[in-house]
């Protein structure tokens, strides 16, 4: 079943083309991987899905329905949860709010609710509690649920924010470089998680990776990006023996060393 | 009304609106590089305008003497500020907002320390120049208001050449994209940050002069900048060359409205007008958007 | 005698910070327009006594009903801007609101403010209010809107990556403030008997803001503490008042710098 489709999707900033026609098609229950050297536009399209910019051309959808001018906040409604590439954490809010404050959009009780904090608030609030508490202990958070995340380790940030990204249930996860900043032991735990929550959760999940062993292991397709071009697409082995993908990974590290 | 007066009413106008000039630029360029909106500015023109009354009435009877040295005083308290109040919150990475809650704060010490001490009562400036006029064909101008108009378009020249042919000035211009990038070319990031303050420091010398001059001094004078935000404002926050051309058009067109409508309804005039472009053209007259990085 | 006075205005002036609170204490989001609302409450409850001899609860209605149509007319096209944006259009409104009293004259009474406002807010009214505003304010500080304010303060980006609608929760921030602050004007103006123009510019809604960041943005009970402390000094010194305001605006300096939680902010951080 088709989850999610981009149909010839462009964005330019500032006369930069940082995606060109890029088109791609995202089952349910699939791990996918974006990848290419730096400033292939490779966030920018994770933007584009999430709503966070607006494409100056091209449609998307998102089980069958065209969520192109959408707002971010009804994305994730709809089901698109993401993580970010530099940890996006809400600072002064503790690890368990952190969690909770993503539930937003499922929220049934309204203001005047709260304002005088009516049974239902309670009820709800208790409810909202116990399973943002499932995911912290999912992810092995617990213990962190009363500190606030600007004093936590890198590592279990980024198992914060994944936690954040899960609790509304989504069908599809963004995400945005989850390895990085990880030791080789982290990345293991975090390629057991991803597949886990795939199989338990019946995730769809698209992930934006350098680390090109956590790619090859867990997706089942790769897309490849270079200067905002899809320039192939196909299973790991397919990708590794693609020219022109050797390509431009090869004009990277040259430019690079 | 006539051809004459309008014209004699635009010519008035802009006279004060290089004092908003002034303030716009006073203001800009401090946002430019730290992106927060300084109210403390206009505690420093306070502080200038009280400077420059003590010190030409009691020690340097003389114009220029005493503006020189209310220019330097300027730019030490500029450098001062920096120091004492913002300087400890940006080594520690606070969030603008703290930026924003100390610049009010210092905008409020200012004008209570000056109410307190001196009551609100007014302090003229002495005459330093006999108040004379030109006459222009039909047209009357005051040497005081012509001194006012080419001081500041001198200030804003000489500030304009110091941004474009100096190292300092072009590090300051390239920390206005981001505030690392003067790191990069070589110069210390905490020493641009200095020079920006003690340069806005220097322009609210010569605002808080003549402002003095031009009215009286009081505790309240810094309020005064709100002119010179509003001038930053309309010509796009961050951009200098469109806060001089706001200034100079917001007090044209303010004098020009007093005399056409009344002195009341005017500033609702002015506000209303603000609003209004502000919500249609949030970037202003030369501004551009800054776009949020994800 | 006196110390109901102190009282009155202490408690009068904490409803004006409660209702900042939730504005630019949760969301980090500044009005300098504050006062601005302040003056929109006061003006219709008196306006809405002298003129149309309404009773006074009627005008207190009113008064918060006119806050609020302010606060949508502000608040629906300068939210969507960036955040100072609105600090500066909010600070033009209420120079504007400034100005409009100043010009409309016949019913507002101009420079000369008005007088002779029925005394229609006792301390019991007060104290009622205030209990029921600081318990109002508290329970929002209990569940989703305090988590959604606080993740729009901390990174307006992700609130909306993860599903909060921020355009619409600022308006409902904002609309609240507004209406509280209308009715703290309202109550204001049925007890001093008396307003005028100037009591309500850009620095007393600063200094709303300021009291907030010393008492302590992420702690509502620290917040109103110092708003008691600080109103209550003013009064009961009233020779120092301006005294107090400078040794407010050290005090906020110094806890911005060395206690970024404020004085009775109980919140660790790193």
């Amino acid at each position: 079943m088709e989850l999610l489709k981009l149909e010839s999707v462009s964005k330019n900033f500032g006369g930069v083309q940082a995606v060109h026609a890029v088109s791609l098609v995202q089952h349910e229950n699939e791990i996918t991987a974006i990848i290419g050297p730096n400033g292939a536009g490779k966030t920018t399209v994770f933007n584009l899905i999430s709503g966070i910019y607006q494409q100056d051309s091209g449609r998307i959808f998102f089980r069958g329905m065209d969520i192109s001018g959408l707002a971010p906040h009804k994305r994730s409604a709809l089901g698109i949860a993401r993580t970010f590439q530099n940890i996006r954490l809400f600072n002064n809010l503790t690890v368990l709010d952190n969690v909770k404050v993503s539930y937003a959009n499922r929220i049934s009780y309204h203001f005047f609710d709260e304002v005088l904090r009516s049974g239902k608030v309670k009820k709800e609030e208790r409810e909202l509690e116990e399973r943002a508490l499932e995911y912290l202990k999912l992810l092995h958070l617990a213990p962190y649920a009363s500190s606030f995340p600007g004093s936590l380790p890198y590592g279990i940030q980024r198992r914060l924010e994944l936690a954040r990204a899960l609790l509304p249930e989504p069908h599809l996860l963004l995400l945005d470089e989850p390895a990085a900043g990880l030791n080789p032991s982290e990345i293991r735990d975090l390629m057991d998680t991803i597949l886990h929550l795939q199989q338990s959760k019946k995730l769809s999940i698209i992930i934006v990776e350098h680390h090109m062993e956590l790619v090859m292991n867990i997706c089942s397709r790769i897309h490849v990006l270079d200067f905002g071009k899809k320039i192939a697409e196909g299973t790991p082995k397919e990708i590794m023996e693609d020219e022109k993908v050797l390509q431009a990974y090869l004009g990277d590290v040259g430019e690079v060393c | 009304m006539s051809r004459d007066v309008i014209v004699q009413q635009i010519l008035n106008g802009i006279s004060l609106g290089g004092v908003y000039a002034l303030e716009a630029v006073g203001f800009g360029i401090v946002f430019n590089i730290l992106k927060f909106s300084n109210f403390s500015h206009g505690g420093v023109v306070t502080i200038c305008a009280y400077f420059g009354f003590f010190i030409s009435t009691r020690f340097i009877p003389s114009l220029w003497g005493s503006l020189a040295v209310t220019i330097l005083f300027g730019g030490v308290i500029g450098i001062l500020v920096e120091k004492l109040v913002f300087r400890p919150i940006r080594i520690q990475n606070k969030p603008l907002t703290y930026f924003f809650v100390n610049s009010i704060t210092v905008a409020m010490i200012v004008q209570q320390f000056f109410s307190a001490l001196w009551g609100s009562n007014y302090y003229p400036f002495p005459a330093f120049i006999k108040e004379t006029v030109f006459q222009l064909g039909k047209l009357v101008v005051s040497k005081s208001y012509l001194l006012m108009l080419s001081m500041s378009a001198a200030v804003l020249i000489a500030l304009s050449l110091f941004l474009r042919r100096t190292k300092t000035g072009i590090a300051i211009r390239a920390a206005s994209s981001d505030i690392h990038t003067p790191a990069l070319m070589g110069v210390n990031t905490d020493f641009i940050v200095s020079i920006t303050f003690c340069i806005a420091g220097i322009l609210a010398g010569v605002t808080g002069f003549f402002l003095g001059m031009t009215y009286t001094v009081t505790p309240f004078i810094g309020s005064m900048i709100l002119k010179g935000i509003i001038a930053s404002i309309i010509g796009g926050m961050g951009s200098l060359g469109g806060g001089v051309i706001a200034g100079v058009l917001l007090g044209a067109m303010e004098s020009l409205l007093i005399a056409e409508v009344g002195a009341s309804i005017t500033p609702i005039i002015i506000y209303f007008a603000i609003i209004i472009l502000l919500m249609v053209r949030p970037q202003g007259i030369a501004g551009k958007l800054y776009s949020v990085k994800a | 005698m006196f110390y109901s006075k102190v009282l009155e205005t202490t408690l009068i002036f904490s409803i004006f910070v409660l209702s900042v609170y939730p504005l630019s204490g949760l969301t980090g989001l500044f009005s300098l327009g504050q006062g601005a609302f302040i003056a929109i409450g006061a003006y219709t409850a008196a306006i809405g006594t002298l003129q149309y001899k309404l009773p006074p609860a009627i005008s207190m209605v009113l008064a918060i009903g006119i806050g609020i149509l302010g606060g949508v007319i502000v608040g629906v096209p300068t939210l969507k801007l960036r955040r100072d944006y609105f600090l500066l259009i909010t600070f033009g409104f209420s120079e504007m609101v400034r100005a409009l009293l100043l010009w409309m004259a016949q019913l507002t009474g101009g420079a000369m403010g008005i007088a002779g406002i029925p005394y229609a807010a006792g301390l019991p009214l007060i104290a009622v209010s205030a209990a029921f505003i600081f318990f109002l304010v508290a329970n929002i500080t209990k569940s989703g809107f305090r988590r959604n304010c606080i993740a729009i303060r901390d990174d307006e980006l992700a609130a909306q990556a993860i599903g909060i609608n921020v355009y619409w929760h600022k308006i409902k921030v904002f609309i609240l403030s507004a209406s509280i602050s209308a009715y703290g004007g309202a109550l204001y103006a049925f007890n001093m008997m008396f307003i005028e123009p100037n009591l309500f510019d850009w620095l007393e809604s600063a200094k709303l803001i300021i009291i907030i960041f010393v008492g302590g943005m992420n702690s509502l009970l620290g917040v109103f503490l110092m708003s008691v402390i600080y109103y209550t000094f003013g009064e009961v010194f009233r020779f120092a008042s301006i005294w107090r305001d400078l040794i407010l605006g050290v005090l906020v300096i110094v806890v911005l710098i060395f206690r970024p939680q404020g004085l009775f902010g109980t919140m660790k951080k790193k």
